[in-house]
């Protein structure tokens, strides 16, 4: 059993943020979090995490562990060095071997232990942040807005760590985010929020590709989306949605053939 | 968490008591605070609530904000009785302590609401001029106390983010109650530190803006004193001079 929230109901006073919301966690995959702004995504988070209670309706963790990689690493940090940062989430203080294997698990050396986190470039900066989770050793890690500030490159690196963590390493992963590109590109199910409800739920290529209902609820598809459903509409032929540029480019290759 | 502390905030809205110039309204906090000090009669101490409750419906700020702001000091207020218990011996000797207590938080918190930290800088500065007179260095006094004011917002915002991220480590760990004291002490530190970086910040941006305390400064918008100005005043200190006119007598 995995997270579960049943009859959620978020407010600020009088302003209801939430409304009814039942998910359940896919265990184990990478799932993903998406909706326009204000539509109660960081509220829906801050629940799951239990940074704050919902006004009515059920969370249940059952016994997993559940790390938060912060929007801006900036506020995650509390310590004035990199290894007390990582040494903070450590049960067994001296295990300093851990560190360093976390430290390399994502792309960084010894050499950054002693550096003062604020003081790291942006993508270091992440790295560390996402770091300093993994040492707690959680089974959900719930990344938000990771790709703020990165790059092209940076992105891909992100991405491959997601997959390695999800596939070796068997945690289930949790991003919230707008880029709808970044989303598309890697995870397996996608959460759709919109005006504070949960509109809909499903496998990556079922929810993303409804072009309708994506801009029935203010999402710009993704490109490749848009790019199949463009070829498919001028040239009337049938191309399926994938997540790949490549494997769309062998299905052209096909149809021409 | 520690969202709910208000003290120090500034709400804006468009109400009679906000458009007030901030040196009456710190002169009418004065003289209110000195009322409830001076007077000793439950009765008028209930009139003097009902007084500030009107100028807070006055403000059109949700009552609620300012009753936010007495809870934010309830354990303050629960050791205030303790001691006023331990000291004093009747019932009525507790309770105008706090009673006072609260009728000072709460029109204190219809001044820090209402007014602007720019506003209240000006306020406070007029209003200790007089202690040019004893060469007190008045500007810094008030631009220290203003900043101090601002800042408690500021740094529980701070204590908040290190509160989140220690429980993004510990979320399950974080509901037992050992842990929850143990991270406590966690919090005081990294907020500290935080402060201070924030501190320097604003320090910063003041020396790349020029800012020289002992130049001769002008305001952008100059407030004057209006009628309701004149009114509040007139309200204030009538019930100031009533009071130690018949204390007197």
């Amino acid at each position: 059993m995995g997270v579960k929230l049943t009859n959620i109901n978020a407010a600020y006073g009088n302003n209801v943020v939430l409304e009814n919301i039942n998910l359940e966690l896919q265990m184990g995959k990478i799932n993903a979090l998406i909706g326009p702004c204000g539509s109660g995504k960081t509220t829906l988070v801050e629940i799951i995490t239990m940074f704050q209670k919902p006004t009515s309706g059920k969370v249940e963790l059952n016994d997993k562990r559940i790390g938060f990689v912060f929007e801006f690493p900036d506020q995650q940090f509390f310590k004035q060095s990199v290894f007390a940062e990582l040494q903070y989430g450590l049960k067994d203080k001296k295990n300093v071997k851990r560190i360093s294997d976390v430290l390399k698990m994502v792309g960084l050396d010894d050499s950054f232990l002693e550096k003062n986190p604020h003081h790291l470039s942006n993508g270091e900066k992440r790295k560390v942040a996402i770091a300093a989770i993994l040492i707690t050793n959680p089974d959900i890690i719930i990344f938000d807005e990771p790709t703020v500030g990165l790059d092209r490159n940076s992105k891909n690196n992100l991405i491959r760590l997601m997959k390695i963590l999800q596939q070796k390493n068997k945690k289930t992963i949790v991003v919230v985010s707008q880029d709808i590109d970044f989303v598309y590109d890697f995870v397996d199910y996608v959460y759709l929020l919109y005006d504070k409800k949960l509109v809909a739920e499903g496998p990556k290529l079922k929810i993303l590709s409804n072009y309708q209902k994506l801009k029935k609820y203010q999402i710009i598809p993704p490109k490749l989306v848009a790019l199949t459903n463009k070829i498919n509409n001028e040239k009337n032929l049938k191309l399926k949605y994938r997540d790949n540029i490549n494997d769309l480019l062998k299905d052209m290759y096909r149809y021409v053939k | 968490m520690l969202n709910n502390i208000t003290i120090g905030r500034y709400y804006y809205k468009k109400s009679l008591i906000h458009q007030m110039n901030p040196f009456i309204k710190v002169f009418c906090t004065f003289c209110y605070v000195l009322i409830v000090v001076l007077f000793r009669d439950l009765i008028f101490l209930l009139l003097l609530l009902l007084f500030v409750v009107l100028l807070a419906l006055m403000s059109r700020i949700p009552l609620s904000v300012y009753f936010q702001a007495i809870w934010s000091l309830k354990y303050f207020i629960v050791i205030l009785a303790l001691l006023s218990f331990l000291v004093q011996a009747s019932l009525l000797d507790v309770i105008f302590p706090v009673f006072r207590f609260i009728l000072i938080i709460f029109y204190s918190s219809l001044l820090t609401l209402t007014t602007s930290p720019n506003q209240l800088a000006k306020g406070l500065e007029i209003f200790m001029r007089p202690l040019l007179f004893f060469k007190v260095p008045v500007k810094q006094i008030s631009l220290s106390l203003v900043h101090a004011i601002r800042f408690i917002p500021v740094v529980l915002e701070m204590a908040n983010n290190v509160i989140k991220a220690q429980k993004s480590r510990y979320i399950n760990e974080y509901l037992k109650w050992q842990k929850r004291i143990q991270n406590t002490f966690h919090i005081v530190q990294p907020t500290f530190i935080k402060s201070f970086e924030k501190a320097g910040t604003i320090s910063n941006s003041m020396m790349q803006r020029l800012y020289n305390l002992n130049q001769s400064r002008t305001f952008y918008d100059v407030v004057k004193i209006k009628f309701y100005d004149i009114y509040m005043l007139v309200v204030h200190v009538t019930i100031l001079v009533a009071i130690i006119y018949r204390m007197v007598i």
